[in-house]
């Protein structure tokens, strides 16, 4: 293969990219290919490691000393570079698939380290750090689809239509009643004119207004519009250019919406706020669902600018959390209000759903009040979320159900059984419930039973506990062997395999260690306030939670757009090799976690 | 035997005793897998337009000193050949003349092996230029990997037929194609070929 195909191909690996065109050209001069047929040796460590490898195609497993699999290597994988500058390896790379490699001898790539920035930055640095540079670069390869999002992407606004011979007065009624700041009149022709809020006022201070004059006197032609096809970015430029603050947006030349500076800004930014303005502008529960309907688009927004998983499922819970307080302020009569709290529970409770996989509720009603009086009233609730798109919780876990819907006295009691007489039900009852939040109502009755469950705990319970945190352990963890199914088409169940896991395995720390914080990122954070968990540590679990958490997002949302349920399942064949690293590396994290927690907890002395 | 012989009676022809040592056996654990481009098949009259090759130890391809050159044909470049590995004439603006190419091809190879795709043809190709600046032809030991794919290949009868195009045999063992299709490509797909090959069983016959 000629020097070029080689810096073509060596160009498509990071962080090989990143060398100048003389390095790259001095390495093509020292480079071998190698061939290993399946099931030999490639003695990369003995006596000491002296080579670098670039996998061209075939596969290779890594294992330790005891002949664990620790990972898999495919076409443009390379390793190992910890060994060369260590000196020393303890694995052996087995040949699992017939493999034609690059391989470099040790004083070339060390020259390369000393002479690139960027390569020895990719190689040194720890796990977390890894993490976010490889995000990062997946952020900035995104960056084109963020430049292209088109205007019909974007929200925009029902156009308040008249035609010209409308009176000024009626039409500026009507547009006060959509809530619009301008009038758009239609010709016959089907051309568009507007008349803005501020022409109204121009027109008022130079006494030009009349009852009975029509819009179409004073509108201007023409109104200045975008396909919806165009590109967001160009409907901007319009703006800018034309000094305007709202564009017209059609749909083959017919007016479908007003496109406002702000909306395409807010695009750019994030668009909850859009959101949350409607939620609270809300009149009635049909309103209400109309601006539930926009989650989604906001979430697509956030994922594509390559926002945190943890930040945007804050942003999402509190949009939702809103939308749940307005809609049970709709709902529940004013004398009734007071009297109890609602509650969401388990990863909405944790402020983690993102994408509406079920509702997990509850309502805790203040002793001496009738309980049944609110039963209609929760009904109509959790009819209304169903149909804002929450599924119903599977395991009826809800308002509706009276196990969920009990006086104050009564959950303690409820409660106490959990703890005394455990069971797989109870177990899972308890979790729920330990990370529930009041969104609407008096949050002080919630506050009160989580004393109490931090009471039953105190300095007791060592074996429910126990118990407890052994749930962490309860789905296997990949690790290793899943590398072996990256490039398959295989598919692993990400909430058992990591999610779980760490949720888990935090909220176990978190009730031995009385942390009132609800999400597992803020519950992280305080055991490692606390000293419970290192500080690196923490880091890397905060950065694995959230690479799953976004990975799982990324699945859920192209399941979302093929029309399907959107599940827990990734498929391997879909990633890129970026999201293969992250998830290994993540996966890898969470074994460690529960690894710690088996300690911490003491499980392997449980009777299983 | 008689090959044995005829290499003794061309050592005494050899006209430049530098290049004596091709004629030494070989005794090391390398190969030199070599393809050319030509301006056509005939070894008679055609001509070497570029030369690829690299050396093999044990499994791994020399790629940092791979062999590479063009000649400037004295003839036509046929327009049917140019079809095939696309050299123009004007390719060959900066071509060597085969005096300087030849000697350091040789050099280069020295008494290896050549392992090639038919590499009899390029040995005669190249024969032609060593007949005229050495007066002998390429001594050296050739490995045919059309042939080592057939003997690893064919599964029951000596004359089953076995699809020995370049393309099918490369597809066959899985082998990634690595570049574009000119000498030194060609000689690195040959070597992987050759590799891949050498780490599989022959076919030793139904009843072994």
């Amino acid at each position: 293969m000629s020097f070029n195909d080689q810096k073509v191909f060596l160009r498509s690996i990071h962080p090989f990219d990143e060398l100048s065109d003389s390095l790259l050209e001095e390495l093509s001069q020292k480079i071998e290919i190698a061939f290993y047929p399946a099931e030999s040796s490639l003695k990369l460590c003995a006596p000491e490691p002296e080579r670098f490898v670039i996998v061209i195609k075939g596969e290779v497993k890594a294992l330790d000393e005891e002949g664990q699999l620790i990972r898999v290597y495919r076409e443009k994988d390379s390793f190992d570079a910890d060994a060369l500058l260590e000196g020393h390896c303890d694995l052996d790379y087995q040949v699992s698939e017939d493999l034609i490699c690059y391989e470099i001898d040790k004083e070339s790539f060390l020259k390369l380290f000393e002479a690139s920035e960027a390569f020895r930055r990719f190689y040194l640095m720890d796990i977390v750090e890894r993490i976010e540079y490889l995000k990062k670069r997946e952020r900035d390869n995104g960056m084109g689809e963020w430049m292209t999002a088109r205007v019909d992407e974007s929200y925009w606004h029902s156009p308040c239509l008249v035609s010209p011979e409308t009176p000024l007065l009626d039409a500026a009624k009507r547009s006060m009643e959509m809530g619009r700041s301008e009038i758009i009149v239609e010709r016959r022709s089907g051309e568009y004119g507007i008349i803005a809020d501020s022409d109204i006022k121009r027109l008022f201070v130079e006494g030009k207004l009349a009852k009975d004059r029509s819009v179409g006197e004073f509108a201007h032609f023409p109104l200045i519009c975008v396909e919806k096809e165009e590109f967001l970015f160009n409907a901007y430029l319009t703006l800018i250019r034309e000094n305007i603050k709202r564009l017209g947006v059609t749909e083959e030349g017919k007016l479908i919406g007003i496109l406002e500076q702000i909306d395409i800004l807010s695009h750019f930014a994030n668009h909850s706020h859009l959101v949350t303005i409607k939620i609270e502008r809300a009149r009635n529960i049909e309103d209400l669902k109309e601006a539930s309907l926009g989650y989604l688009m906001i979430v697509r927004r956030l994922y594509a600018q390559g926002l945190k998983a943890r930040y945007i499922a804050k942003l999402i819970s509190e949009i939702n959390r809103k939308l749940f307080a307005r809609l049970f302020a709709m709902i529940l009569p004013e004398e009734l209000r007071d009297d109890c709290a609602l509650l969401v529970m388990g990863s909405e409770g944790r402020g983690e759903q993102i994408i509406r996989t079920d509702q997990d509720n509850a309502l805790i009603v203040r002793d001496g009040v009738e309980v049944e009086s609110y039963t209609p009233y929760m009904e109509r609730f959790s009819k209304a979320l169903i149909e804002f798109g929450y599924p119903p919780c599977p395991g009826k876990i809800m308002v509706t159900n009276p196990d969920w819907r009990r006086s104050l006295s009564g959950y303690k009691a409820e409660i106490a059984r959990w703890i005394e007489q455990p069971d797989e039900e109870s177990f899972m009852y308890f979790s729920i419930f330990f990370d529930a939040e009041a969104v609407a109502g008096d949050h002080e009755l919630l506050k009160e039973i989580k004393s109490y469950i931090f009471q039953r705990f105190d300095g007791r319970n060592d074996i429910y506990m126990a118990h407890f945190a052994k749930l962490t352990l309860l789905f296997e963890t990949p690790v290793g062997l899943w590398s072996a199914l990256l490039h398959r088409d295989r598919h692993v169940d990400i909430k058992k395999a990591g999610i779980f896991p760490v949720v888990q395995g935090v909220r176990s720390l978190a009730l031995k260690y009385r942390i009132e914080a609800l999400s597992t990122v803020e519950r992280i954070k305080e055991l490692n306030n606390r000293e419970v968990l290192e500080e690196a540590f923490a880091r890397e679990l905060i950065e694995a939670f959230d690479t799953l958490g976004i990975l799982r997002l990324g699945a859920q949302l192209q399941a979302l757009e093929e029309g399907k349920e959107p599940d827990n399942v990734i498929h391997s064949k879909h990633l890129s090799k970026i999201q293969r690293d992250l998830l290994r590396d993540s996966l890898e994290i969470v074994e460690r976690f529960k690894s710690f927690i088996t300690r911490h907890f003491e499980l392997d002395r449980l009777p299983s | 035997m008689f090959d044995c012989l005829k290499r003794a009676w061309q050592r005494k022809r050899l006209k430049d005793p530098r290049f004596d040592f091709l004629f030494e056996p070989y005794r090391g654990d390398e190969v030199v897998v070599l393809d050319t481009e030509t301006t056509g098949m005939n070894p008679k009259k055609d001509e070497i337009l570029s030369i690829g090759a690299v050396i093999v130890r044990k499994n791994r391809i020399e790629l940092g000193q791979a062999f590479e050159a063009w000649l400037k044909p004295r003839g036509e470049i046929g327009e049917e050949s140019i079809k095939i590995h696309g050299i123009r004439r004007i390719d060959l603006e900066h071509g060597e003349s085969p005096e300087t190419v030849i000697p350091r091809l040789l050099e280069f190879i020295g008494n290896r092996p050549l392992v090639g795709y038919y590499i009899r043809f390029d040995q005669r190709m190249l024969s032609r230029y060593t007949r005229e600046l050495l007066g002998v032809d390429l001594p050296n030991t050739l490995i045919e990997l059309s042939e080592m794919y057939y003997r690893r290949y064919r599964k029951s009868s000596a004359h089953e037929f076995v699809d020995l195009k370049f393309d099918t045999i490369l597809e066959t063992l899985d082998l990634p194609r690595l570049g574009k299709h000119d000498a030194l490509n060609d000689a690195v797909m040959s070597a992987l070929i050759y590799l891949k090959l050498k780490s599989m069983p022959e076919y030793k016959g139904a009843f072994s």
